[in-house]
């Protein structure tokens, strides 16, 4: 039989696994999830002819139900939410509406807001262009950090639709707004994609950016209409409708068909049934793709490392490259941030035209970056949220095509847990969104580029608090109240100084100094750079091995030297924190918490060098680089004795107390962001066994952005409302030794005997049950 | 609530608190200011045109000629004097954006070696659209703004508060003198700050000069006191640029003046060869072709490859323009031997489009990609070997 078609390969191949007993015996679920119909409906009658015949030309003769109700919704101006998951038709549902308002009345603009820096928005614009408007008189243009400032008079001046991130909003178009008085006195429509990657404290600055913006606009007499589009998570319109505050219309019955889809989880083989060590991650990855792209289906990987991007791709290209068979027109490229632009286009291309059949990436392509339909995708490593493995997954796929995704565990105990109790990826509905737009810190940050932007006069839409930091803001002088309003009075430009984001935008350029050249091949963030490209750290980039032969942070240069030593590197990296000052200490909730300034430091000191495939450690190396600090606020509890907590740790057996303090923190971090409305990554929490400064057991609860974010501080008065929680999740949590949703899933490096579930239950029973307040 | 989140944010401390003292004195005379009352002490010599609006004349003497207009050089035509108005502002802020207020306009005129400049005065926020109702009763009166960084910086700052303030403005005509400064300057003294030029060509030195970067803080100062004691320097400062302004103007004038008459002596004048080449050329006037070659083959100390770049990339158009496109490609070979970059480029497309040599064009493209380039540089390079190994292919 000659199989020539993708779909027929992908089913050939599924029929092969199905009787493979050595596959079969490592799948702890195979589900198979049946094809959808698709639900249609004709192109909108009043749709511009010019749209339509646009439409036609591309093969588009009749919508999906959801993207005509997504039009209907637009038109009529109201704010609508959309729910899209992959291959959906996602940028018809806004680009429609938008198009069809701009063919009608040319001088109206719309912005369309991409939530990453470097990666999507340009891809997006040139998507838009060549997919939609390239035949229609509408003028789109990026408008970015990387616009060049010849182009940005013209962009503001005649682009019609937009495309920017909320990082150029914030420092780059509102606070010069006058010089897109053009552009916002017209603004009909503001796109917010991918708004569920806005939650947590990002999320509060997108509330409140969009705040700054809807002012803006109203001060130049126009009321835009917002659009948003989510991945599926527990609460798109609740999220769409905090963010924007306004009553959101969800669309998310989904009219788009989509192929039978096989979703495997796959716990890799036993190596030693004696100690439990299974083979690895990545090498199990890289075997499973090879099968894939062997049999001709276009596959995708995702890692959750750029080392481990790199070494998959680069083990899948040699093992292609050692077959006897034709497999040199297989391509396979890694993928993930810090490549230049130009090769990641070329990539992204690559995979959307066919020359490049299999890709290795980070989660940089889990969001909509359109790389074209694939048919297999492998997850190397439970990727930590049921949303994000969702997405991940559903990055294999088209319309009407079977595929097929595998989530591959690693010896993790949360990815072990996943494995082993598939009903709970299966049967969970993926993460809800929170924001908190009126945080202090996020609100005080905004209330100051709002008074810049335009004299205070009128709160709205700002909330009541506001009123409260512009008298605090009056008071440390930054602004000043005259007459009936609140004027900036400083001199200095403070969106220049907040940023929306928890990483440091200064990177460090990689340069290639091999044999006299002096190229720019990539560029990585300061703190990974000191984790990752120290001296004598080994760089592979694209697959090409470098040995870093000087990392000079001063300078933000990394330089790099071709090499092919037969092994890779591994900082090991050392984390300490130390309090800098306490600001209050109170006796609440069972325990002592001091609230306070702490500093976080991470040292990377030595290196291992690991051998390429088996991963054998065969040397150390020292690095001498200095310590990556973070300072920022902190919530302590403290265990003291003569408190309840302590007590209750006095009168627990004594091999107990280890667990019990160390997996408590994985249980506040599980409950504490439903209480404080933040993205669990907006937090942190470091248990201490014996803590040198407080000689007693702690347990830090930190921000983790720089300076703080306000969580800590609102942790305090909600810590017996959060504690109790706890308790309540952990005493009626299902599982039995500890799972991903109460004190984290049992990990045997951890040495402990006993049950840790069972350990922090009796803690925090005899500590918050006792009425410990 | 409100009020706990007050306490809460008291209790940040990221912000740093302003002098407490400067609070304590709060307000007095600023009430004064509004009702156009007493001004007395700083202010003395100022008088009030609107609530929170002054103004102020002072009149200074500079050598300079007398009559009511010259055959202006800068401008290319006849000008009478009071078509110019010398305009600089002082602001809130160095950034610029909407949070930027101008606080100080200067206006001033040129008559017979006399210099008539109006100083307005924002006596707080509120006074805005009084302030810029005065401004623009003495701005908008001449065709011409002289200014210095003024097209990027104080007109759009202007246009932008009357925007603010509901009011749609034109720019009139304006002769920025930064962008002539730095033709003949750059090369010589680097930075063209109007600081700079008026130690290095204007010979004047500033006393007990305010730093540029003090003045928001000077004018926050005296909204939250109402002393205008600080603002003294900056009143200082700013007559000084008006006038540092109207003396440039002058010395522009004359030496190109001086250049029409008497050719290109630079030694005396102290130009850029550069800058004054291509002046020149751009005019068709005499001299400028010589003084460019000059720069290319026999470059003096201190003339870089980037000016000689420059040069060659003006002589090459003047001699395009003049039907001896021909005579370029030996400028460029000299450049190119001595490694420029632009030499490289210009070289390849001479080879591949004139002489017809694919092979040595795509030579030199690549090596020069194995440089150290930016990225779009890079692109474009990577874009033109591509097509010249297709042509080779071919």
């Amino acid at each position: 039989m000659v199989v020539s078609n993708a779909v027929d390969k992908l089913q050939v191949l599924i029929n092969e696994l199905e009787q493979d007993g050595a596959f079969q015996s490592c799948v702890s679920r195979w589900e198979r999830i049946p094809a959808r119909e698709g639900s249609y409906a004709p192109l909108p009658g009043d749709l511009n002819p010019m749209v339509a015949r646009s439409l036609v030309d591309r093969g588009i003769s009749q919508l999906y139900t959801h993207q005509v109700a997504s039009y209907e919704a637009g038109r009529a101006g109201r704010h609508f939410v959309v729910v899209t998951p992959t291959a959906s038709g996602k940028t018809l549902c806004y680009n429609l509406p938008v198009l069809q308002s701009i063919l009608e009345h040319p001088e109206s603009r719309a912005l369309y807001l991409f939530p990453t820096k470097a990666l999507s928005q340009d891809q997006q614009s040139e998507l838009n262009e060549s997919v939609l408007a390239g035949d229609l008189p509408v003028k789109i243009v990026t408008y970015d950090g990387d616009t060049p400032a010849s182009l940005r008079v013209s962009a503001r001046d005649t682009g019609q639709i937009v495309i920017s991130n909320p990082d150029m909003l914030h420092a780059g178009v509102l606070p010069n707004h006058p010089k897109w008085i053009k552009f916002l006195r017209n603004l009909r429509y503001v796109v917010i994609d991918e708004v569920h990657t806005y939650r947590g404290i990002f999320g509060s600055h997108l509330t409140n950016l969009v705040r700054r913006l809807k002012r803006v606009a109203a001060f130049y007499g126009s009321h835009p209409t917002f659009i948003c589009c989510s991945a599926t998570i527990g609460n798109p319109q609740e999220l769409a409708s905090q963010i924007v505050e306004e009553e959101m219309l969800l669309i998310d019955s989904n009219g788009a068909p989509a192929g039978a889809k096989h979703l495997i989880l796959y716990n890799p083989p036993l190596v030693d049934r004696v100690q439990g060590i299974r083979r690895g991650v990545v090498n199990e990855s890289q075997r499973l793709a090879l099968r894939f792209l062997k049999a001709g289906i276009k596959t995708i990987v995702f890692s959750r490392s750029r080392v481990r991007t790199e070494l998959i791709a680069s083990y899948i290209n040699k093992s292609l490259a050692n077959m006897y068979t034709d497999n040199s027109r297989i391509r396979v490229e890694p993928y993930r941030g810090g490549y230049l632009p130009s090769e990641r286009r070329a990539i992204e291309r690559g995979l959307r035209d066919g020359s490049i059949q299999g890709v290795v990436s980070t989660n940089a392509l889990e969001l909509g970056i359109d790389i074209g339909g694939l048919d297999a995708a492998i997850l190397g490593g439970y990727p930590g949220s049921i949303a994000s493995a969702w997405q991940q997954a559903g990055r294999a796929g088209r319309r009407n095509t079977l595929s097929v995704a595998v989530v591959v565990a690693s010896s993790a105990p949360l990815d072990q847990y996943m494995v082993k109790h598939p009903e709970y990826y299966l049967g969970h509905p993926p993460e809800s969104g929170f924001v908190d737009p009126d945080n202090p810190y996020v609100l005080t940050d905004h209330m100051k580029c709002a008074v810049f932007e335009l004299p205070f006069r009128e709160r709205n839409p700002f909330p009541e608090e506001s009123e409260a930091v512009l008298e605090y803001l009056e008071e440390s002088g930054v602004v000043r109240k005259t007459g009936d309003a609140y004027y900036w009075a400083d001199r200095s430009y403070p969106a220049e100084e907040i940023s929306l984001r928890s990483a440091t935008a200064d990177n460090v350029v990689i340069v290639d100094t091999t044999g006299g050249r002096n190229e720019v091949i990539g560029e990585m963030d300061r703190p990974s750079a000191k984790e990752m490209i120290f001296t004598n750290a080994v760089y592979i980039h694209r697959g090409d091995q470098f040995v870093v032969t000087n990392l000079d942070l001063e300078n933000r240069r990394c330089y790099v030297e071709a090499s092919t030593g037969g092994y890779f590197t591994d900082a090991i990296v050392k984390r300490d924190i130390k309090v800098l000052q306490e600001d209050e200490r109170e006796k609440r909730a069972g325990c002592e918490i001091v609230v306070g300034d702490i500093l976080v430091r991470s040292q990377v000191a030595k290196f291992k060098k690991l051998r390429y495939r088996t991963h054998e450690n065969i040397g150390f190396g020292e690095i001498s680089l200095p310590e990556e600090e973070m300072h920022t606020r902190s919530a302590i509890l403290v265990f003291s004795p003569e408190t309840p907590s302590g007590a209750a740790l006095e009168s627990m057996k004594p091999e107990a107390v280890g667990p019990a303090v160390s997996r408590i923190g994985s249980l506040i971090r599980n409950v504490a962001p439903v209480f404080l409305l933040c993205d669990p990554r907006d937090i942190r929490v470091a248990a201490r066994l014996r803590d040198p400064h407080f000689s007693a057991p702690s347990l830090y609860v930190y921000d983790s952005y720089p300076g703080g974010s306000g969580l800590s501080e609102a942790f305090v008065p909600r810590a017996m409302e959060i504690l109790s929680a706890a308790l309540d999740l952990v005493q009626q949590c299902p599982c039995s030794e500890g799972c991903p949703s109460c004190v984290g899933p049992r990990d045997p490096e951890e040495e402990v005997d006993g049950n840790p579930k069972q350990a922090v239950a009796e803690f925090l029973a005899g500590w918050v049950g006792t009425g410990g307040a | 609530m409100g009020r706990d989140l007050y306490a809460r944010l008291k209790r940040l401390k990221e912000y740093k608190h302003s002098d407490q003292q400067l609070r304590e004195l709060e307000k007095s005379t600023h009430q004064e200011l509004v009702s156009g009352a007493a001004i007395h002490g700083a202010l003395a010599d100022w008088s009030s045109v609107a609530p929170l609006v002054l103004t102020r004349e002072t009149k200074v003497d500079v050598p300079g000629p007398d009559g009511a207009g010259l055959e202006s050089k800068l401008l290319g035509r006849q000008i009478a004097f009071r078509e110019l108005c010398f305009m600089d502002t002082e602001t809130s802020g160095l950034s610029g954006g909407a949070g930027t207020t101008v606080f100080l306009v200067g206006s001033a005129h040129y008559r017979d070696g006399v210099v008539t400049v109006q100083q307005t005065l924002l006596g707080d926020f509120p006074g805005e659209p009084a302030f810029l109702q005065f401004v623009h009763d003495q701005l908008w009166q001449s065709e011409i703004w002289v200014s210095y960084n003024g097209k990027a910086f104080d007109s759009r700052l202007i246009e932008t508060r009357f925007l603010l303030n509901g009011r749609h403005v034109e720019i009139p005509e304006q002769l920025d003198l930064l962008y002539w400064s730095r033709r003949f300057w750059r090369r010589i003294i680097g930075s063209c700050s109007l600081g700079d030029i008026e130690q290095e060509i204007l010979g004047v030195s500033r006393v007990n000069d305010v730093a540029g970067f003090e003045i928001p803080d000077r004018y926050f100062g005296f909204l939250r006191t109402g002393d205008a004691t600080g603002l003294l320097p900056v009143f200082a400062h700013h007559l000084e640029d008006i006038m540092s302004l109207v003396r440039l103007f002058l010395h522009l004038e004359e030496t190109l003046e001086l250049i029409a008459r008497s050719g290109t002596q630079t030694s005396v004048l102290r130009l850029d060869r550069v800058g004054l080449g291509k002046y020149l050329v751009s005019r068709g006037a005499a001299g400028g072709e010589e003084l460019l070659r000059g720069v290319i083959v026999g470059p003096r100390p201190g003339e870089l490859m980037d000016g000689r770049e420059q040069a060659a990339g003006a002589l090459s158009r003047a001699l395009r323009r003049g039907g001896r496109g021909t005579e370029t490609a030996e400028l460029w070979e000299r450049l190119w031997a001595e490694g420029s970059l632009r030499a490289g480029i210009e070289r390849a497309k001479h080879l591949e489009h004139r002489a017809g040599n694919v092979r040595e064009a795509a030579d030199i493209v690549g090596t020069l990609l194995r440089r150290s380039l930016d990225q779009r540089t890079r692109d474009q390079l990577a874009h033109r070997l591509a097509r010249l190994r297709r042509k080779l292919g071919s």
